[in-house]
């Protein structure tokens, strides 16, 4: 199924 | 910003490489050597920056895929959309 809908969310890391 | 008075469809850019890592989507920088961890909503707005729709267009197709509404996600995904941008992670894309 799909997922429920929830707010965006990124994540970011330097190499 | 000349975008405000078109319409802006965001594009991924060249210098990315992605891939979905289970739910999360995975986004490289390939030169500013940063990976971006993007969660099942952002991967699939991530998804549609296909240089061929609006936000407005993301929003409703994001509304179509999650069963809601499109006025409620079109904040969600200008600020996605914003974020991206700062991340240098979307062409300049096209105006219209």
């Amino acid at each position: 199924d799909t997922p429920a809908y929830e707010p965006p969310k990124v994540k970011s890391l330097a190499q | 910003m000349s975008g405000e008075q078109g319409t802006w469809y965001p594009c991924r850019s060249q210098v990315t490489e992605w891939r979905n890592v289970g739910q999360d989507t995975l986004v490289l920088h390939l030169t500013l050597k940063q990976y971006h961890i993007l969660n099942h909503v952002a991967g699939r707005i991530w998804s549609l920056c296909d240089g061929t729709r609006s936000s407005r267009d993301i929003a409703e197709e994001l509304a179509r895929n999650f069963s809601t509404d499109a006025d409620a996600v079109l904040s969600d995904v200008t600020d996605t959309l914003k974020g991206f941008g700062t991340m240098g992670i979307l062409d300049a894309g096209s105006s219209s």
